[in-house]
């Protein structure tokens, strides 16, 4: 008998508008604790709007409209009245393609911890850096230049350095969109291999084009299709065996 | 047409092209050297003045001094009689019009001059000492080789007896070019030998940095605003569409402006640095607000999303990652729009910059000119001593310019290479 | 039934794919109904011609092999297609093995004698006649994708057993009525298990085409029936 991890995020009746276009449609979406979900799909089909709505960064774009409920541990986020700032601190992101910022490898990890008050002191912040590193297996690759600029880095490290920089602000969720999209394989291996490790501490979603990549590091898969949602659970019998014929039509190569 | 015949054709299309191109660079060159070679032609002169040999017999007597006199005492003395005395020595005057020609070989600065140079030595009290004293604009000028002498002498500047003393110090080799600085340490003068841009250049000075304290900051701030923070709608894009009209509108007008708000109703002093600041602010404003808003769009919006995914406000992600990204186009568009506002003339002429300053400004407030304005002034002028002046401040004026487009395009590479 | 892939190569390679596991299976089923024959008929000459079909079923298996192999490599396989995939190969491995047993019952044939009494040849062709109505019967399924029809085979998987226990019974019995038979009986009992064994092999495949079609392992030991002690 498996052990059913907790409810982490829980999505009720969330429909997504940009200006007249609906982009979701009554998603009801569970996320487990400690567990890594994948969001698959064909392109437009609403995959990233959803993760983009748990940390509100669709809120950056004017015209974007989400109503319905998105709870974070029992508590709602899509309150008018909830700090952004200190959600984002909380639920983590991580990029298509890897956007260090222009600064140095040090300043690209000590940034998020500074802004959130978390590091005081000079090795405070050493610590946390030389953690965040660690934790996403950068820090032997780069610990002696660490005054050299993110964005001189290869780039699988640069994605790498994403994945640090979410870290070090201590969040309990990473949202990844398609983060191995613009990787070769050794580098996509590499941060497979980080996922895997990654969420014995947090919950992670994925979204990704890759189905095989699915397979590989999740343990819930969520199959979108315009806007919907059209089948969730375990990754194993998605893909060995879906209920919908929908589902199966996508990940058999049957797009039509 | 054959593949063949299509091919040629378009090979010779592209090389038509290239061939424009090369002509056309090859005429504005043309232009550019002409214009140079014009300016320098006439202004190089100008950094020389010449100068005549003189014995100066600091006679105690007729100076009325002491050894160890004063400062203040050697200033209130009368160094007239020295002086006369010192000039006339240099050749026989046999009546008072030759010894009136005599002197008119020398600045009117002479005792000036000669003054000068007791109060950096007062040892010389009751010495002789050889001066080099500035010549006369017209001696200064037949020395360059400016005037013709083979006119009648009615029609020259210089008399016979005039150019008889001039031939013979020129044999006796009294008669020298040395480096003018009065060039650059003195204001404007009625006497070409004598005047300078000195306080042109402090009056330019003023006003530039004047603008650029206040245009910088509510540019930067006014873009930053407009760009990241105001919503879009139908009033920020009137506002954008009227700041590059304002960019577009000559430069007159804001004298114009200037003259009836700032002169008229405000009442600043006119011809002043701080109103030239001010109305060259007013000018440069939209001119920087345009490139700084480029800069700012042209960071990409991952940066920002990086930034806010982070946990960053918003205000934080505008001023820690993308004004910083935004400053080399920002830096370089400001420095390209003070070089034009330093050559503007215009507006300044409108506000009063016009008048015959002599004395350098010492505070923004005093009245001075500013270097086009003196290029303007002097152009104006008769006397032939001032046409190598203007060249050579046009001169001045362009290796500023060029010095601070150098400084932008330097600026813009060592940011950009920093950043990534 | 569903669509196709997009890329048309993959959907004819998957169709070339069954189509060989068909064939194979026909030829095996014709092989077993000409090795009964023999049997039956006591037929010594068509014993080598059954062994030459045996090499065509071997030809079919490394096809089917070599086959899947490009297929996971190059395609990845996900659900229905995955298990279409994999179920080809257990089943051309079974199929392979009916094929060699009924290849071993016709060289049985050889050293019978012409006068077996008609109640043990009858209890033998019985025992034949179900066996190999029940690999026509999964080959049908297997074509029609009908899970029943599946099911069912792999349910009469008990009554092979019994039919096995009551022909096993009748040889023993020839056997111990005269010493002189034991020779070509002990070919008999081998044919008769062989048989058997032909059958499970059947309801593997009959397991493999509900798993193919349901996506779920068929739940519960098989049907048993009655078992030889030796």
């Amino acid at each position: 008998m498996e052990l059913m991890n907790n409810i982490k995020i829980k999505s009720k009746n969330l429909n997504v508008y940009y200006g007249e276009k609906q982009a979701l449609f009554d998603v009801n979406l569970d996320l487990n604790e400690k567990e890594v979900t994948a969001l698959i799909g064909p392109s437009g089909c609403g995959k990233s709007t959803f993760i983009r709505c748990i940390n509100r960064m669709n809120d950056v774009i004017d015209i974007c409209k989400v109503s319905g409920n998105i709870e974070i541990d029992g508590v709602e986020i899509n309150d008018k009245n909830l700090d952004v700032v200190s959600l984002r601190e909380r639920v983590g992101m991580v990029f298509q393609k890897p956007n260090p910022f222009p600064k140095s490898i040090y300043d690209n990890i000590s940034y998020g911890p500074k802004i959130h008050g978390k590091g005081e002191t000079k090795s405070e912040l050493d610590e946390i850096v030389e953690n965040s590193l660690k934790k996403a297996a950068l820090w032997e690759e780069v610990k002696d230049r660490l005054d050299e600029p993110g964005t001189g880095l290869s780039g699988g490290q640069q994605q790498r350095l994403c994945i640090a920089r979410a870290i070090s602000v201590n969040p309990e969720v990473i949202l990844m969109d398609e983060p191995c999209s613009a990787l070769d394989p050794i580098a996509t291996a590499k941060i497979e291999e980080l996922i895997d490790e990654l969420k014995k501490t947090y919950t992670i979603v994925i979204v990704t084009h890759s189905m095989a990549q699915a397979v590989r590091v999740s343990q819930k898969t969520g199959f979108f299709h315009l806007g919907k949602l059209i089948e969730v659970g375990k990754t194993e019998k998605i893909f060995k065996n879906p209920d919908n014929k929908m589902t199966q039509d996508y990940i058999t190569g049957r797009f039509g | 047409m054959t593949k063949e015949q299509r091919l040629k054709k378009r090979h010779n299309a592209e090389k038509r092209f290239r061939l424009y191109g090369l002509a056309s660079i090859f005429f504005a060159l043309l232009f550019v050297l002409i214009l140079v070679h014009n300016i320098f032609s006439k202004g190089s002169s100008a950094f020389m003045k010449t100068a005549i040999n003189v014995e100066v017999f600091f006679d105690k007597d007729l100076l009325e001094l002491e050894l160890g006199a004063t400062e203040d005492e050697i200033l209130e003395a009368d160094f007239f009689d020295i002086t006369i005395e010192s000039l006339l020595n240099v050749y026989l005057a046999k009546n008072v019009d030759e010894e009136d020609a005599l002197i008119e070989l020398f600045t009117t600065d002479a005792e000036i001059e000669i003054k000068t140079a007791f109060l950096n030595n007062k040892n010389l009290l009751g010495k002789k000492i050889n001066l080099e004293i500035t010549a006369s604009d017209d001696i200064d000028q037949l020395h360059k080789g400016n005037y013709p002498r083979n006119l009648p002498e009615d029609r020259r500047r210089i008399s016979d007896f005039q150019l008889k003393i001039y031939d013979e110090l020129v044999e006796n080799k009294t008669i020298t070019k040395n480096f003018n600085n009065y060039f650059f340490k003195n204001g404007d003068s009625r006497d070409p030998e004598i005047a300078g841009i000195g306080g042109a250049l402090v009056g330019s000075f003023y006003s530039i940095l004047i603008c650029l304290l206040l245009a910088f900051p509510v540019a930067v701030l006014a873009s930053i605003y407009l760009e990241e923070f105001a919503p879009k709608n139908k009033i920020t894009d009137f506002i954008e569409i009227n700041i590059n009209n304002l960019a577009a509108v000559p430069s007159i007008v804001y004298g114009l402006l200037a003259l009836q708000i700032l002169l008229a109703t405000i009442q600043l002093p006119r011809s002043t640095p701080l109103v030239a600041g001010i109305t060259l602010a007013l000018m440069t404003l939209p001119r920087i607000i345009i490139p700084c808003r480029a800069s700012l769009k042209a960071v990409p919006p991952s940066i920002r999303e990086g930034a806010l995914a982070v946990g960053a406000s918003k205000f934080q992600s505008v001023f820690h990652h993308v004004v910083p990204l935004a400053l080399p186009g920002t830096l370089s568009g400001t420095i390209i729009g003070l070089a034009q506002a330093l050559g503007e003339t215009a507006p300044l002429i409108l506000i009063g910059m016009v008048a015959f300053v002599v004395d350098i400004p010492s505070t923004p407030i005093d009245p001075s000119s500013s270097l086009p304005v003196q290029v303007y002034l002097w152009s104006e002028s008769a006397e032939r001593g001032f046409v190598e002046k203007t060249s050579a401040t046009i001169m001045m004026l362009l290796s500023f310019l060029i010095v601070m487009n150098f400084l932008a395009v330097y600026l813009r590479q060592k940011f950009e290479k920093r950043w990534n | 039934m569903s669509n196709e892939h997009t890329v048309k190569s993959y959907e004819e390679e998957l169709r070339y794919l069954i189509d060989s596991v068909i064939k194979m299976g026909s030829l095996t089923e014709s092989q077993m109904i000409d090795s009964m024959d023999a049997i039956i008929k006591v037929d010594k000459d068509s014993i080598d011609k059954i062994i030459k079909s045996d090499e065509e079923i071997n030809k079919f298996r490394s096809k089917i092999d070599t086959q899947i192999m490009t297929l996971l490599v190059k395609r990845a396989p996900m659900a229905i297609d995955l298990r279409e995939t994999i179920s080809s190969l257990k089943i051309s491995q079974d199929l392979e093995r009916i094929g060699d047993l009924s290849k071993s019952n016709a060289k049985k044939v050889k050293p019978l004698p012409l006068d077996l009494p008609d109640e043990l040849l009858g209890n033998l062709k019985r025992l034949g006649d179900l066996v190999i109505k029940q690999l026509n019967d999964v080959l049908d399924s297997f074509v029609n994708k009908n899970y029943d029809k599946a099911k069912e085979v792999w349910e009469k998987d008990e009554q092979v057993d019994d039919l096995t226990y009551i022909a096993m019974e009748s040889v023993i019995d020839f056997l111990s009525k005269d010493k002189k038979n034991l020779d070509f009986s002990t070919h008999l009992i081998f044919a008769t298990k062989n048989l058997e064994r032909a059958g499970d092999h059947i309801t593997n495949i009959a397991e493999s085409i509900c798993y193919l079609i349901k996506g779920e392992y068929l739940k519960g030991s098989r049907p048993k029936g009655k078992v030889i002690q030796q």
